[in-house]
């Protein structure tokens, strides 16, 4: 069905000073083929990317589209010949409505030289790429007020719009849940039905193997190998990655009874006033929460930790009711919270890991009311070497690491304490497949010392792999909690949808 | 510590240059106890302009502070005849109160500052002008005490401004650069979300900072007051905020907050006071005063910002060979 | 939240209507009176005194009712709003000092077609406000000459201290000052402003006292450069060395005065301009045009007050002010 290649990229060398970021890499992607490149963070996606999109010039190498050689010297190069981005952090204006997303830049104008904006050619003109994508909303409507894989879709008919042919989808499904993962997953197969090509870079490796025809993995800025659709598979793809097998991904729990350390019973928070929340969560075992974003969970969480109101309900920690008015009180009871937007909430990005690292217990480092900084970095050098977080120095500002490393520093925060529950919201997001395993090793053995652990996660291999017990929530309350024996996709999709587990 | 090498530099080469000026009577004891004069009076205020810009903050009423502080000092000293010390902290007192305020609708009610700020603005110079009638109050010849040496007094040759100004930079520094609460400060102006999720109690940490900052402005203010004896309500310290946003922006604060420190405030307002200084002393056209320092800022932000920039460029084509490995080459370029 | 909000909401609209209507009830039983308004061009002492004699006018014509408006801002658009709210309050005579005269000109022509104008201490003289009563400054400035001619009768280095020069009264006086100084011994360096700033006012005499340490005399235009300078002198230990001569009557000048510190102030009748400008307002609403000469300026003259003329003008300005 395919006879060349609509693009190809034939020896990239591209160096930075001080560092080569590709060295001879190739690319071909074939109409209406799906091709995943993967490679861990600063394997050189990103900078491939950038030239593919004209924000690098490649300093070897050659780019063809179908049989002409090209030079694409900037973004609108790149339209032009019909490239088309939707990258990780979304870039539309969320105070447009949706039409004037699609059109942004080129919006049709009417009204000879006053250069109106036709606003009704454009709303006209958003509805058929819209109904392309299957997404059925008024392009009258402002982007804010729709969720983030809707946002994503609007992107994506962003592209089509402009008649791209080959579409680059950086990191789609990192905001999205479960659910709105698998349209996403459905609408790519459609597009690759209709001719079009798209370079799907994911760290999601369960995604890969669902809607790759073929893998491209990258290790070091160079070429690391290729997998054609049949041999796509987990372990084939993490090899590559990482140049050697990665074994026991996932540590098991010991397995056993233990006493609870967290109960919770009859919380109601703000998101789901009705509904009221109970559950216990022993030392010693790593809890997974699933269910679909907006089933209430981290609000749930956020409001064990005391940052938003709980309407009703009791919180005990070790069999002792606690009143906690806000997070001072919960930090001061040894429950914390790993937020789930780490450079929003979980770290103070612009400060440095040493300050990061000590700022929500940093009267333990003070003598005479005075800090010493001594002791800060004692303990943060301490925190580095053991969670094997990897940094420049302590006074390495956070803003310079990669995701999985300052994902490491907000768990240091409060490793740096004494926790006795630790609630971690999506504990991977953005991060790469090395730093992944040292995360889930890092997690059992804080469960393993006796700390309650609980994992908030929309990865499903994820919250499988890791969790002990999964408890699954459903528009606000938990519509079952699972044993690892009862663990199955199946059961905990059913249980987020609402249905019973066993259907 | 870039920002502050940066102005420093500038004011350095400024001194230097008027000093060999001939006939600039720059270095002349007269004209050093002057500057030490002024020096003193604008840093103290703008030492807490820099703490509320470091919150992310603003303070637009510290100028129609200055002249309802002014008028009601004159008023409970002249014509009440209370104690010095009696009226002095009730002033204080008083003044800070109203930043407990700035900081609670701020903080707690969640106004922007720039409103509230703009408001006290607003307010407290109507209030000035209603109390004292519209008519110029001062403090004639009295001494009040040890009130007047306190404020407009000397040590030795030095005039007491500039000493209670070193006195309140060394405490600020200790506050701002070696206290948890000074921690606290920076982390809720470059994340109070973050910050707050960490465990600090950013309302407190916020609205405090507005309560500290007028702590300040109220010992400028009493300065300032015996520095022009007399106080016309609707004159007086008019545009003060936009010295000390001034001072403490040249300084190194960012207005988005979490940057700042007090040497370098201190050195944006002594750069303030001896361009105003330059302009007299080389006998510009005063009309100029206001051209000549824009300029000079402006130069001086321009030069800093390039020499910045290679600097840091330089800097991270370094830093990428020492890093360790894992370090996404894609951010740290 | 909005509930904490409502109640200081609601009280606040309580407390305008109340003023509001208390308002209304004094207009009431002001019907018959002739309507009057001085507005000035900033708030200091000066026009305190110029409301007294406003407040002399209204007891000597009960007929007359003064409303004073002090101006806060000191701009020509706060003025011009401060005109327009008069003339909806529907006064029949209005005096001013303006702001800005040249361009207020237009806004006092427009006024003058349905009220009477007077300019008062500043003119706008191409307009056609109905007369002029102030100061002559050129006047003023040639005694502040003369006062100059006293001080230092051997001349000297001249230093001259002004909010902005852009205003007419400073360009006047500094004119007036000037032709009298015509001999060469007296050496005029510089004009120093300040932007009616008054730490700057402060700082600009302290800085010339350091720059020429031979200054002879310093002349301050505006009422607050006085204080300012006699300031800057005494914590340069100059005081009586280097002779000050300034202009009205803040209380710190008149106590500089009075210690010798200050040789002389020259000082208009703020007073005069009150009075007369309301009494002879109502006389021209009445139709008694013969009060406006043909000049259509009226001057009250300065006086120049020494130390030795100090306690009268003090004891007969506390009477002014009924103290």
């Amino acid at each position: 069905m395919t006879s060349s290649p609509i693009l190809q990229l034939k020896g990239i060398c591209k160096r930075f000073p001080g560092v080569i970021a590709l060295s001879d890499v190739s690319l071909e992607v074939n109409r209406g083929e799906v091709v995943a490149l993967i490679g861990e963070n600063g394997a050189g996606k990103s900078t491939l990317m950038k030239i593919l999109g004209g924000i690098h010039q490649p300093d070897e190498g050659e780019i063809f589209i179908g049989e002409r050689p090209v030079s694409i010297r900037n973004v609108s190069d790149a339209v032009t010949m019909g490239i088309g981005f939707v990258h990780q952090e979304l870039n539309n204006l969320d105070n447009l409505e949706v039409a004037g997303n699609i059109f942004l830049g080129r919006e049709p104008l009417w009204f000879g030289p006053l250069k109106l904006i036709d606003r009704r050619a454009m709303i006209s003109g958003s509805r058929p790429h819209l109904k392309r994508l299957g997404l059925d909303v008024d392009p009258r409507v402002l982007l804010k007020t729709l969720s983030l894989a809707q946002q994503q879709l609007v992107e994506i008919a962003k592209a089509l719009s402009q008649n791209a042919r080959i579409l680059v989808l950086d990191e789609p499904t990192s905001s999205l849940t479960a659910g709105e993962t698998a349209r996403l997953l459905a609408t790519v197969k459609d597009l690759r039905d209709q001719g079009v090509s798209v370079i799907y870079i994911s760290h999601r490796l369960g995604e890969i193997s669902q809607v790759a025809d073929r893998v491209v993995a990258l290790r070091d800025g160079r070429n690391a190998g290729e997998l054609p659709r049949e041999q796509i598979t987990h372990e084939n793809m993490v090899r590559l990655m990482i140049g050697r097998d990665l074994r026991s991904f996932y540590v098991p729990g010991a397995g056993g009874k233990r006493a609870a350390r967290l109960q919770v019973k009859n919380a109601r928070t703000a998101a789901w006033p009705g509904r009221a929340v109970s559950f216990e969560a022993a030392g010693g075992e790593i809890l997974g929460f699933a269910g679909l974003v907006g089933a209430g969970r981290s609000e749930l969480a956020e409001s064990i930790f005391g940052v938003r109101k709980l309407i009703e309900g009791d919180i005990l920690l070790d069999g002792s009711a606690r009143v906690l008015r806000n997070c001072r009180d919960a930090i001061a009871a040894g429950i914390y919270l790993v937020p789930e937007d780490r450079r929003r909430t979980g770290l103070v990005t612009e400060m440095t890991v040493r300050e990061n690292v000590t700022l929500p217990g940093l009267w333990n480092y003070t003598r005479a009311a005075l800090i010493s900084r001594r002791a800060e970095t004692i303990e943060t050098r301490r925190q580095i070497d053991s969670m094997n977080i990897r940094t420049p120095g302590v006074e390495t500002r956070v803003m310079n690491l990669s995701g999985g490393n300052q994902q490491k520093v907000v768990l240091a925060k409060w490793l740096a304490l004494t926790p006795s529950v630790l609630i971690v919201d999506e504990p991977t997001r953005g991060v790469d497949v090395g730093a992944k395993a040292e995360i889930y090793r890092l997690l059992r053995a804080l469960a393993d010392k006796g700390v309650a652990v609980i994992v908030i996660s929309s990865d499903m291999e994820e919250v499988l792999g890791i969790s002990d017990r999964i408890a699954v929530m459903h528009e606000g309350a938990i519509a079952g909690v699972l044993d690892r024996a009862e663990f199955s996709e199946q059961r905990v999709m059913n249980l987020a949808f609402g249905k019973t587990a066993a259907a | 510590m870039k920002k502050e090498l940066g102005i420093g530099g500038l004011l350095l080469a400024l001194c230097v240059t008027l000093a060999v000026i001939p006939q600039s009577h720059f270095l002349s004891a007269a004209n050093l106890r002057n500057q030490a004069q002024l020096i003193g009076m604008f840093g103290i205020f703008s030492i807490g302009m820099g703490i509320i810009i470091i919150t992310g903050g603003i303070d637009l009423s510290v100028g129609s502070v200055f002249a309802l502080q002014g008028v009601i000092l004159s008023i409970l000293l002249v014509e009440q005849h209370w104690p010095w010390p009696v009226a002095t902290l009730a002033v204080i007192g008083g003044v800070v109160f109203l930043g407990v305020i700035h900081g609670f609708l701020i903080a707690k009610v969640h106004l922007q500052p720039f409103i509230v700020t703009l408001c006290g603005l607003l307010i407290y110079r109507g209030l000035a002008r209603y109390i004292a009638n519209d008519e110029t109050k001062g403090f004639g010849e009295g001494s009040f005490g040890w009130l007047r040496p306190i404020a407009a007094g000397y040590v030795g040759p030095v005039p007491t401004s500039f000493v209670i100004l070193i006195v309140v930079a060394v405490v600020m520094f200790i506050v701002l650069h070696r206290s948890v609460y000074g921690r606290y400060l920076y982390a809720v102006g470059r994340n109070e979300e973050a910050a707050k999720f960490s465990g600090i109690n950013t309302n407190l940490v916020i609205g405090s900072a507005y309560a500290l900052s007028m702590l300040l402005a109220a010992i400028s203010g009493i300065i300032l007051a015996f520095y022009t004896n007399s106080i016309s309500p609707s004159g007086h310290g008019t545009f003060y905020e936009l010295y000390g946003i001034a001072a403490a922006v040249l300084g190194g604060c960012s207005l988005r907050g979490g940057e700042g420190s007090i040497i370098g405030i201190l050195l944006g307002t002594a750069l303030l006071q001896v361009l105003q200084n330059l302009v007299n002393l080389l006998g510009i056209p005063s009309s100029l005063n206001f051209a000549v320092m824009g300029t000079v800022i402006l130069l001086g932000v321009l030069t800093d910002e390039l020499l910045g920039r290679r600097v840091s460029k330089r800097g991270a084509a370094a830093g990428v060979k020492t890093a360790a490995p894992g370090v996404p080459i894609s951010e740290a370029v | 939240m909005r509930t904490w909000i409502t109640w200081p909401c609601i009280a606040i609209a309580c407390l305008l209507m109340a003023i509001g209507c208390n308002k209304t009830e004094t207009s009431a039983t002001a019907q018959k009176k002739i309507k009057l308004a001085f507005i000035t061009n900033n708030s200091a002492d000066f026009w305190t005194i110029c409301r007294a004699g406003c407040n002399k006018a209204m007891e000597e014509n009960p007929d007359i009712d003064v409303d004073f408006q002090m101006l806060g801002d000191s701009s020509a658009a706060g003025q011009v709003r401060v005109i327009d709210d008069l003339l909806a309050r529907g006064e029949q005579g209005i005096a001013l000092s303006p702001v800005d005269p040249t361009n207020e000109t237009p806004k006092l022509n427009e006024t003058a077609k349905s009220v009477v104008v007077f300019c008062a201490d500043s003119d706008a003289p191409k307009s056609d406000r109905s007369c002029y009563i102030g100061t002559n400054n050129v006047d003023a400035g040639k005694q502040a000459g003369e006062l100059i001619k006293q001080a230092i009768p051997n001349g000297g280095k001249i230093m001259v201290f002004v909010g902005t020069l852009d205003a007419q009264n400073a360009r006047d006086r500094l004119g007036g000052i000037k032709q009298v100084l015509q001999d060469p011994k007296f050496q005029f360096l510089d004009v120093r402003t300040d932007q009616t700033d008054t730490t700057r006012a402060k700082a600009n005499a302290a800085d010339t006292l350091v720059k020429y340490p031979d200054i002879a005399c310093m002349v301050g235009l505006w009422s607050y450069n006085g204080p300012a300078i006699l300031g800057a002198v005494r914590d340069g230990s100059k005081a009586g060395q280097v002779k000050i001569v300034c202009f009205d009557t803040d209380e710190e000048t008149l106590a500089g005065v009075k210690s010798g510190d200050i040789f002389g102030t020259v000082v208009q009748q703020p007073f005069e301009f009150g009075r007369l400008s309301m009494i002879n307002l109502a006389k021209v609403i009445g139709g008694d045009k013969s009060v406006i000469p043909d000049s259509k300026q009226i001057f009250i003259p300065t006086l120049t007050i020494t130390k030795d003329k100090i306690d009268e003008f003090e004891a007969n300005q506390n009477k002014l002010l009924g103290k």
